[in-house]
Order: C-alpha cells, then sequence, then structure tokens
C-alpha cells in the first residue's frame, strides 16, 4: 500500500537481522556443556570468551509468549566480534550510546563495545503514552551529557533516536545494519583492561540533571564475583527468566551480564510485555524451569493482582529457588501475597531473595540469608521516629508496630557503616545514613565532578542517601535520606516536579514542594503542594488539571495536587523550602478535612476519581525521615 | 473506511471505559493521560485490550504520539491499512 514500503522496509530488515537465529527449533539449552565457572574473569570480553565455548544463551520471548529469537553466546560472541572491527575506529574509550530495548541487537552493541575497547551507555527505553517529546529530550540530554560519538537502536526506537541525534556531532546514529556497513578495521584492538571503563550506567537520577556512574571492568566483575560466590551460588541446573529492563542495574547487570559470566540461559521477556501481561513471566518460568529470577516488589505485586482463579494450577513454579526482590523498598504483605497465591503451583515463599544495591555499586551490597524466604523485623515505630532506635516490638506488646525486610549483611569484601548526621558512626539498631566502601564502586559520575565528590569521600566512602539500621550485620532499609520518590516502579525526584510547576504562569519560583506519602495500602504516592496568587476556583481548576497533564506526560505517574495561598509552605531558617516539614503539615491538613478549608483547592475526587483512595483520611506517613 | 474508524474508536473507548469508566464519555480531542487519569500500568491495561481486541500490536512510536483519543485511533487505524493486503 501507499506509504508503507518504510514499514515493511523497516520489518525486512528486522527478519534479516534475526534470520539465522529465529530458524532454530527451541531456547537454548539450560545445560551449558562445559564447566560452571562464576564470574571469576578479568573483564566482560573474557567472561563472553568463555561462555561461547558452550551451549548456553539468550532467548527472547513476545507478548504471545512465543520464541522470536535465540542467540547462544557462540552466536553472541561471533557477531560481536565482527561488529567490533567495525566499532573499533570509533576511538578507543568513546561512548556509545544504545538504546536499551530488549532486543538481541542490543546484546551483541553491547559486547562489541567491549571487543572494540568502547564505553557502552545503555538508555532508557521506555516512552510514555503521548510522551514522545519529552522522551526525545532526555535521551538528547543523556546522550550530550555523555558525550557520545555514536548511537544505536534496534528498529522499533530508531525513530526516536534519529529524531535525538539530529544536529548532535555523531558519527552515526542508526540501526544494526547501519553499524555493519561501517569500514572494518582488519583486526580487533587490544582486548580492554581491567582498569578501563566496563561501561556508564545513568542511575535513577532527575531527568534534567542525568548521573552517569562509570563502572570499571574491575568493579563489575568484582561484584559478579562476589553475587554469584556469595549471594547465591549456581549450578548446572539454573536457567535464568527476566522481565527487567535492560537500562536497569538489576537487568543490565545483575541478568543480562551476570548470565553471560556465569555461562547461565536466560529467557527474556520485554518489559512492556510484562507490564501488559504479568502472567507470562510465569508462564515462561513454568514452561521452561527457570530456577532464578529478580523483580522489585511492585512486579510481584502487579501479579499478585492479575492472577486469576484457575492460573496457579496451571503453572509449576516448583524450579523456581531464588525469587529475588529489590531495588525499591520492600513491603511484606505484597510477598506473602504473591506466595499464598501461588503455593498451588509450588512456589515456596523461602524462595524470596531480598537483597540491597544500587548502580553506584555496580549492583549489590548484600543479600539476605538463602532459603529462608523475606524476614521481617518488627519494631516500635514510635521509638523509631521520636529516637532512631528500632525496638523489637512483638505482637503481643502495646504501640504500633512496622516490619523491615532483613536485606542480608554486606557481600565479602565490603563494608557498610551507619553513620548520624554529623558522621559519626552508629551502633547496631540505630536508624542513619548507609555508607559504603568496596571494590566496585563507581569511578564517579561521568564529566560531573561536583556530583562525584557529593557522594564518594577521598577515603572511598559512598553515601547512598539510604537510610536503614543493622541487626547483627545485617541491613534493614527504611527509606531514603535523599529525597528519591518512587512511585510504582518509576523513580522520580521532587526538584523535577517542582521544576514543571514553576514553568506554570500561575507559579513563581520556589512556590512549591513536591514529596510522597504512603496509602492505606502502603503504596507510595506523589504530592505537589503548589502556592498561588490565584483565587478564582475555575482557574485554579485549570491549572490543577494543566499540572497533572503535563506530570502524566513526563513522567507517567498519577499525583495529588494541592493549591494553596502564598506563606502556606514552610522553610527553614535560611529561608529554604523544607520538604518534611512540608509533608508533615500536609498531612495534618489532610487530617482536618482540607477540602472545607476556603484557603486551599485540592484535587480530589469530584475532579480527578482515581485520587480518591489517596484523598481519603487513613494517610499515613511513612517511617524513617 | 468509516466502519474502521467507528470500530476503532468503539474499541478505544471501551478498553477505556474498562479500566476507568468515568472516563468513557471523554472528549475526543481532551488530553487523555492527563484527563483520563491512567498511571503507566492502567495505559498498558488499555493498550493490551485494545491490542487483544482488534489483534494487532501497537508500536510504542504510535502509542507516543496519541495525546487524544482521537489520536490514538488514528495511530491505530493507520497501522490497521498498513496490514491490508
Amino acid at each position: 500500500m501507499r506509504g508503507n514500503p518504510r514499514v515493511s522496509e523497516t520489518q525486512e530488515e528486522n527478519t534479516a537481522v534475526l534470520e539465522p537465529t529465529a530458524l532454530r527449533e527451541g531456547p537454548t539449552a539450560t545445560a551449558s556443556g562445559i564447566p560452571l565457572r562464576s564470574a571469576d574473569f578479568a573483564t566482560l570480553a573474557e567472561a563472553l570468551d568463555y561462555a561461547a565455548t558452550g551451549d548456553s544463551g539468550f532467548n527472547f520471548y513476545d507478548g504471545r509468549g512465543a520464541l522470536t529469537a535465540s542467540l547462544p553466546y557462540r552466536e553472541l560472541r561471533a557477531r560481536a566480534v565482527e561488529l567490533a572491527r567495525r566499532l573499533a575506529p570509533l576511538g578507543r574509550g568513546q561512548r556509545l550510546a544504545l538504546v536499551a530495548d530488549t532486543h538481541p541487537d542490543f546484546a551483541v552493541m553491547l559486547y562489541a563495545c567491549q571487543y572494540a575497547g568502547l564505553v557502552p551507555v545503555p538508555l532508557p527505553a521506555a516512552v510514555h503514552l503521548g510522551g514522545r517529546e519529552v522522551y526525545i529530550r532526555h535521551l538528547r540530554k543523556m546522550m550530550r551529557d555523555c558525550e557520545a560519538v555514536a548511537a544505536f537502536a534496534p528498529p522499533g526506537f530508531i525513530g526516536f533516536l534519529r529524531e535525538a541525534t539530529d544536529g548532535l556531532p555523531l558519527t552515526l546514529s542508526g540501526t544494526m545494519d547501519e553499524f555493519m556497513a561501517l569500514d572494518a578495521a582488519d583486526e580487533l584492538p587490544a582486548p580492554p583492561s581491567a582498569d578501563e571503563l566496563a561501561y556508564l550506567q545513568y542511575t535513577s537520577g532527575s531527568t534534567r540533571f542525568p548521573r552517569g556512574t562509570m563502572i570499571t571492568q574491575a568493579a563489575v566483575m568484582a561484584n559478579l564475583k562476589a553475587i554469584f560466590n556469595h549471594g547465591f551460588q549456581l549450578g548446572d541446573d539454573d536457567r535464568f527468566c527476566s522481565w527487567l529492563p535492560y537500562y536497569h542495574d538489576m537487568g543490565l547487570v545483575g541478568i543480562v551480564l551476570g548470565c553471560v559470566a556465569t555461562q547461565r540461559s536466560v529467557d527474556y521477556l520485554p518489559t512492556r510485555d510484562f507490564a501488559m501481561r504479568p502472567r507470562l513471566w510465569l508462564t515462561l518460568i513454568s514452561r521452561n524451569r527457570c530456577t532464578v529470577s529478580f523483580s522489585p516488589p511492585f512486579g510481584y505485586t502487579l501479579c499478585a493482582r492479575r492472577l486469576r482463579s484457575g492460573d496457579a494450577e496451571a503453572l509449576d513454579l516448583s524450579a523456581w529457588r531464588v525469587a529475588g526482590v529489590g531495588a525499591e523498598m520492600i513491603h511484606p504483605e505484597s510477598l506473602e501475597r504473591f506466595a499464598e497465591l501461588l503455593a498451588p503451583a509450588g512456589f515456596k515463599a523461602s524462595s524470596f531473595l531480598p537483597c540491597y544495591g544500587m548502580a553506584e555499586c555496580s549492583l549489590a551490597v548484600s543479600f539476605a540469608p538463602l532459603e529462608r524466604g523475606a524476614s521481617s523485623d518488627w519494631v516500635d515505630i514510635d521509638a523509631l521516629s521520636r529516637e532512631g532506635v528500632a525496638h523489637p516490638l512483638a505482637a503481643a506488646d502495646a504501640g504500633q508496630r512496622k516490619a523491615f525486610i532483613n536485606c542480608g549483611v554486606p557481600l565479602p569484601g565490603y563494608e557498610v557503616e551507619i553513620r548520624d548526621e554529623a558522621g559519626r558512626a552508629l551502633p547496631e539498631r540505630h536508624c542513619g545514613r548507609i555508607f559504603l566502601r568496596g571494590p566496585s564502586l563507581m569511578s564517579g559520575y561521568f564529566a560531573n565532578e561536583e556530583a562525584s565528590r557529593e557522594v564518594l569521600s577521598a577515603d572511598g566512602w559512598l553515601d547512598t542517601g539510604d537510610l536503614g539500621y543493622a541487626v547483627d550485620g545485617a541491613l534493614h532499609i527504611t527509606g531514603r535520606a535523599k529525597d528519591l520518590m518512587i512511585i510504582k516502579g518509576r523513580n522520580i525526584w521532587p526538584q523535577d516536579l517542582e521544576h514543571l510547576a514553576e514553568q506554570q504562569p500561575e507559579v513563581r519560583p520556589t512556590d512549591s514542594s513536591a514529596f510522597s506519602i504512603t496509602d492505606g495500602d502502603d503504596e507510595e504516592m506523589a504530592v505537589l503542594v503548589v502556592q498561588t496568587r490565584e483565587t478564582d476556583a475555575s482557574k485554579l481548576a485549570l491549572l490543577a488539571d494543566r499540572l497533572q497533564e503535563k506530570i502524566h506526560a513526563e513522567f507517567g505517574i498519577q499525583c495529588l495536587i494541592e493549591l494553596v495561598v502564598p506563606h502556606t509552605l514552610p522553610r527553614t531558617s535560611s529561608g529554604k523550602l523544607s520538604r518534611s516539614s512540608a509533608r508533615k503539615e500536609f498531612v495534618e491538613r489532610r487530617r482536618h478535612d482540607a477540602d472545607e478549608s476556603p484557603t486551599c483547592f485540592i484535587t480530589d475526587e469530584t475532579l480527578f476519581r482515581p485520587l480518591a483512595r489517596a484523598a481519603a483520611p487513613e494517610l499515613a506517613l511513612s517511617v524513617g525521615s | 473506511m468509516e466502519d474502521a474508524a467507528r470500530e476503532v474508536e468503539q474499541v478505544v473507548r471501551a478498553a477505556l471505559a474498562h479500566i476507568r469508566p468515568a472516563a468513557a464519555g471523554l472528549d475526543a480531542d481532551a488530553d487523555l493521560a492527563g484527563e483520563a487519569g491512567l498511571d503507566s500500568v492502567e495505559v498498558m491495561d488499555m493498550v493490551m485490550a485494545i491490542e487483544d481486541r482488534l489483534d494487532l500490536s501497537i508500536p510504542v512510536e504510535t502509542l507516543s504520539e496519541a495525546h487524544t483519543i482521537r489520536g490514538l485511533c488514528t495511530g491505530i487505524l493507520g497501522l490497521m491499512q498498513s496490514r491490508t493486503p
């Protein structure tokens, strides 16, 4: 049909690239056929060299659970080496931006960078409904920040990439085919050494000021080695399943790099398909007898919500021995519900493996003990919020209690200190800021010395920005000292919401404050309080409307918006806005039924139905900050 | 052609109504995400319902350009036409 040759061409290109693998009959075997080596390699390239001598590899599934491609490590290496000869002329140590969609070409590009001595920079592959412009702006910002010399996207994302790189001084911005058409160097350059950068990973930082963590070969290999020797050990029967995005540390480092370094086969479900059909994750695990799969708590909650009666009986999850949980605060209830619903499928609650980590440490800091499930430490909420001490409180005792999950003791070779505000180390059960030292810390944020200095001290301590306490050395995370909010698995920085509000003509600079509250279901919800001189009710409604729209387009979340008269927001003695006081006062106002207050206009159920629950009076402050 | 357009709009509205009943009557040119109040998981729910009903896969590019019900319908119609032999 007219107007479509471009579409079919893209599809053909896509098929051509995948053809050799797509024709294979089934997924790669679980048994690699070679002796298992647990990430004891000096570099990522060396790890693939070894994995390529076996039979295991990556497998890609679509939204209907059908295998679309399999990429044995043997073939991954062959293709990566071939491509590396074409990438090498881009210059050693230069950054190559990769839109990290769950696609075989991404894996080939990632490892080609390793053989070519380039630094791959995975970029997000997630767009909101109607979010084209916003996404393109984010991509562009990150590519400028990392000074990329070239950029890659798989066919589904190439349109975004071309627009995002328009006018940037790149050698090439294209798909795999275009990179393969570059002139090839006669030989491969020397393989990267342990002190060269393995990749640059953008943290869940602010969208306006992205921060790329610089991770060396030595750092990432040290972390992988610790994870797969001390976090949990693997055997010949172990097989991974993952829907985690390739642009997050858990998906990229833990699964993509981790499975190559341990020669394990993986079954990948694209994140987008998981979001649509979460049960497919369980179907794949059941069908392929996968033994290891990780998810943020959010993923388990989503699955539990979507299960229909009879689902559990049709699944066999008895092989799933490591159900990793990390990347956000863990609430025990959601895991309990998941385990309960899937017990008939043979899922064991003891398979839950809580862990703690961050991109600045490559990936993992600690794992809970294996085969014990998620164990909760019940503490007195009152004592915690008043004195910062986590006193154990039994169910029979008087007083309100809250559970925190045991995330285990730090991996060998890592030191953790919990410090008070003055920087003094705190004893056990005292809540403070978590500092970390170890062999896999980032070298810093790329081209951002100031931000690096803020979190990394000269003597090698990383300020994680998380709050927690230790019991017998085991970490329990209670919250975040930094203001990062995590809404439905999405990381949101309050300053980004505030910035957005202050772009509106009715709002002046420093007239807004964003923070999160925990609703009755223990879910985090974003709140934006905005001061405005506007008094006309219909104009206020329009402003709230516009804010809601913009927040959705930019961040993909719903936000509770409260419009208040000037001088409502609390300031510190130095005149700065205090988010924690703003939150406290907000909760107070809601308790006193702010709807009747003439000075306050709030988005509520009459305007925004989805917010009805959050506007209910059972709002509870989350503990810890 | 007009029949197809009507069918697509019906499917889109039905999918929307399933997730957010109050949004079923939303103006075709109203900001879809903002006014309907969908979060990212709910958007994926809606997309899944549409994909299942029409038996097609909606590319990310199409979704990223859909600000309104009308925009989404136009995008989906384009996809349907492009695969008609």
